[in-house]
């Protein structure tokens, strides 16, 4: 008996969103007009068949950057979801499975990163580790997976309730086992939604703290443009060209996972 | 004696009321014999499934003990002692994985007692329990439950359990589904001296399937005459 | 008098189950009818749409018509005056559709007050002697306390006093025994008995609650009626079957099956044949064209065993 699946919009226009992006990403070196790197004596200059975003204070040309900006932007924002995802998860596990001392220790912790103000030790992290994306990673994750790991904890704890966990005890399953084949399954669509909008959380993290001239240094995400673009004087002198199309690619990049995540979720 | 539970209780801390202690069961005191079927006879809420599940070895009792074969039970169950002791429960649309297609929970057993395994054994063995090939294909959500049931009854009878714990296991299916799980349960007694802890609130039920029953009223466990 | 004209109901227009597929029964004054099936055979479905009571996006066929007058047709206002006060609901669920923040004696007057204009205080004090019909003990005290303080089968007695405290002609009671014990369902069973002169129209998958409370029995099998007849007859000489396997499979009367019959998935009934016809010891190679609803003396059979016997077949289908 065949059911007719309705199609999820909101889904495929985020799917299509990301897709563009990430095309975008792999692409790059491919599809720029110039080296964003390379320098030229053409500053500030204005959007021109040349430059169809015109160059910034150095003779950068912006549409080149703001291609490279992609694979910086996805990379940071994809990789500190991973990792908040699975940090999550595993914590999420461990406490609601085998609950008692490792309950109590993971609430603990999760109540007391919670209480943390995010973005202010987030930042504070940035400023002491070794610059680099890695750092960036870690610092925005340090936190992030506080709310990942309190909605799984109370699935997973409904989950053990259920007559097919306990039968699986019963027949003598190991633990990793059930927790691999028979919870995580069942927890799939949570998992990927909330990963879907952990990428926009962190893609706004990434770009404060880039616009705020802390991000990675050498290669420039959107927000490092916009931190450019608003420090040498380009909003001052109403050059749009310069601070506007990395604001929009970054809501439209965010717009596309919280689609994903928020709808994705509705299929229940 | 193939099973005793002596004295067991298990206690709850009251929400309110500062630490009081409910009792969900109190000082329960039954036996069951090589062969027979025990009932626990109570309305919902009376305590008779929270004392199965410790029966079953997946709740931990506050305090009492549980002896197989007089050798005293420690909790969780592990090894020849958890293959021997399985449950069934009321609902049979979540006792499988719901994830998962029938054929990879059906398996388990198998695997994880190194028993003999084909894919023939498997079938053979779901058609004693009037399943077929392609339902072990399906996934849950499109089996009835009374398919379910039977499934689930398959999947534990591979591992040839002295006791089952059967919490209400016919009470969500039809009449007629029912009839049918009984006489698989008494074949499969019949053919191996198993030892059945029957649940239920159908007082005809209990008295057509079981040999001896216990009250159980409030966490109270009192042996009928 | 209550009459269903060839009803049928499918829960949306995409889907491909038909949960009620062409009910025909006539509820005359005074008459108690149980309509028995298991789950999934739409009993609790038929009692919904005969108020209107179906979610919106459920399809419905065929009419219900209440003294001659179509209830589907009806207008919202006069199916407003009808609902509770002619013909009234008891929900299943063991008085788990009672209102948690309300007190009980006041939920039970509700109706007094809706359709016979009473006031608060009367229609309280009213819903206190109806409490006392169901024999429930120190009933003052029960109608001013709340629902959770009541167990189960008292709760549900509460919604059957409900149901009735607006004195309507049609009880629609679903499932009114369900989850109860012995002793509650015999109870209910009494309350059902002193109904008088109302008539009662009452889903159930106990055979045996229904031979006390009915005169006749409407037996449904995947969405269908299988079955109908005068409860004495159907239930010591059942004709269809499906009755003939359920009385003989109930534990009170010794259990018996054919342990060879199995019945499929839902999504399993294929569109053709005897719905039935997997599970029947009697199955001969006719039954996989669907047989008709066939008239045997003042019994209704959908069976081919019966082509013969009976006089002609109903005319649609």
């Amino acid at each position: 008996m065949k059911k007719r699946k309705k199609v999820n919009i909101p889904v495929l226009v985020g799917s299509l969103i990301i897709g563009f992006f990430v095309v975008i990403a792999i692409i790059a070196p491919a599809i720029v007009p110039y080296d964003p790197s390379e320098t030229s004596a053409l500053t500030y200059g204005k959007p021109s068949p040349e430059h169809l975003l015109g160059t910034n204070d150095v003779g950068q040309d912006i549409f080149s950057e703001l291609i490279y900006g992609t694979r910086i932007s996805m990379v940071i924002g994809i990789f500190a979801a991973v990792v908040v995802t699975c940090v999550g998860t595993l914590l999420a596990l461990l406490s609601a499975w085998y609950g008692g001392v490792a309950d109590k220790l993971i609430t603990g912790l999760t109540n007391l990163a919670m209480a943390v103000p995010g973005l202010a030790l987030t930042t504070l992290l940035v400023c002491y580790l070794s610059p680099g994306i890695l750092s960036i990673v870690v610092a925005i994750s340090i936190t992030a997976w506080t709310g990942t790991t309190r909605v799984l904890r109370s699935q997973i704890l409904a989950l053990k309730e259920e007559p097919f966990v306990k039968i699986e005890k019963a027949i003598g399953q190991r633990d990793i086992v059930i927790m691999g084949k028979h919870l995580l399954p069942n927890l799939k669509d949570i998992i990927l939604s909330r990963g879907a909008m952990a990428v926009s959380s962190a893609m706004m993290t990434e770009a404060s703290l880039s616009f705020l001239g802390l991000g990675a240094f050498g290669e420039k995400s959107w927000g490092a443009i916009l931190h450019y673009a608003f420090f040498r004087n380009g909003v001052v002198r109403g050059l749009y060209w310069w601070y506007l199309p990395p604001i929009l690619c970054t809501s439209l990049a965010v717009l596309g996972f919280m689609l994903v995540g928020y709808y994705g979720q509705q299929k229940r | 004696m193939r099973m005793r539970l002596e004295q067991l209780t298990k206690t709850y801390k009251s929400r309110n009321g500062g630490g009081a202690q409910f009792y969900a069961v109190r000082n329960a005191n039954v036996t069951l014999e090589a062969g027979e079927t025990v009932g626990l006879f109570g309305d919902s809420g009376s305590g008779k499934s929270t004392l199965g599940m410790m029966a079953a070895g997946l709740l931990k009792p506050t305090s009492g003990s549980i002896f197989y074969e007089d050798q005293l039970c420690a909790f969780p169950y592990r090894g020849t002692l958890r293959r021997n002791i399985q449950i069934l429960f009321q609902h049979p649309e979540v006792s499988f994985n719901p994830a998962l297609p029938l054929i990879k929970s059906m398996t388990e057993p198998y695997t994880l007692y190194n028993l003999p395994y084909s894919k023939q054994i498997l079938v053979e063995n779901v058609e004693r329990f009037g399943l077929h090939e392609e339902h072990l294909h399906r996934c849950p959500g499109e089996l009835s439950g009374g398919e379910l049931q039977r499934a689930a009854l398959a999947r534990l009878l591979v591992l040839r359990p002295a006791v089952l714990v059967l919490d209400e296991p016919t009470s969500m299916l039809d009449v007629i589904t029912q009839a049918q799980m009984i006489g698989m349960l008494r074949d499969y007694q019949k053919e191996t001296g198993a030892s059945y802890l029957f649940i239920t609130h159908n007082r005809s039920l209990c008295d057509r399937v079981c040999d001896r029953v216990y009250d159980v009223e409030q966490g109270n466990i009192t042996l009928e005459e | 008098m209550l009459e269903i004209n060839h009803v049928s109901v499918k829960f949306s227009a995409d889907s491909d189950v038909q949960a009620v597929e062409d009910v025909s029964l006539v509820l005359p004054e005074g008459s108690k009818l149980a309509l028995v099936g298991e789950t999934g055979s739409g009993k609790s479905v038929l009692l919904l749409a005969i108020l209107r009571l179906l979610p919106e996006t459920a399809q419905t066929r065929g009419d219900v018509l209440l003294d001659g007058k179509s209830i589907w047709q009806m207008k919202r206002k006069e199916l407003d005056k009808i609902r509770g006060a002619v013909i009234s609901y008891v929900p299943q669920g063991g008085g788990e559709a009672l209102n948690p923040l309300m007190r009980v004696g006041f939920q039970v007057g509700e109706p007094l007050m809706e359709h016979k204009g009473l006031s608060r205080k009367e229609a309280e004090a009213k819903s206190v002697s109806l409490l006392k019909k169901f024999h429930l003990g120190d009933e003052e005290a029960l109608a001013r306390a709340y629902p959770h303080t009541f167990s189960g089968g008292m709760r549900q007695r509460a919604m059957v006093a409900m149901g009735i405290a607006a004195d309507p002609q049609i009880v629609l009671a679903d499932e009114p025994s369900k989850g109860l014990d012995e002793k509650r369902v015999a109870l209910v069973a009494e309350t059902f008995q002193q109904l008088g002169e109302k008539s009662l129209l009452c889903v159930t998958h106990d055979l045996l609650f229904a031979g006390k409370i009915s005169d006749h029995i409407c037996v449904l099998y995947a969405a269908q009626q299988v079955e109908y007849g005068p409860t004495e007859k159907l239930m010591s000489a059942p004709l269809h079957p499906y009755t003939r396997d359920m009385l003989l499979a109930i534990p009170e009367n010794g259990m018996e099956v054919d342990k060879a019959g199995f019945a499929p998935a839902h999504t399993g009934y294929e569109n053709f044949g005897c719905r039935y016809r997997h599970r029947c010891k009697d199955c001969m190679e006719v039954c996989k064209k669907m047989p008709p609803l066939f008239t045997v003396g003042d019994e209704k059979v959908r069976c081919w065993l019966y082509a013969d016997a009976s006089g002609t077949a109903d005319k649609d289908l």
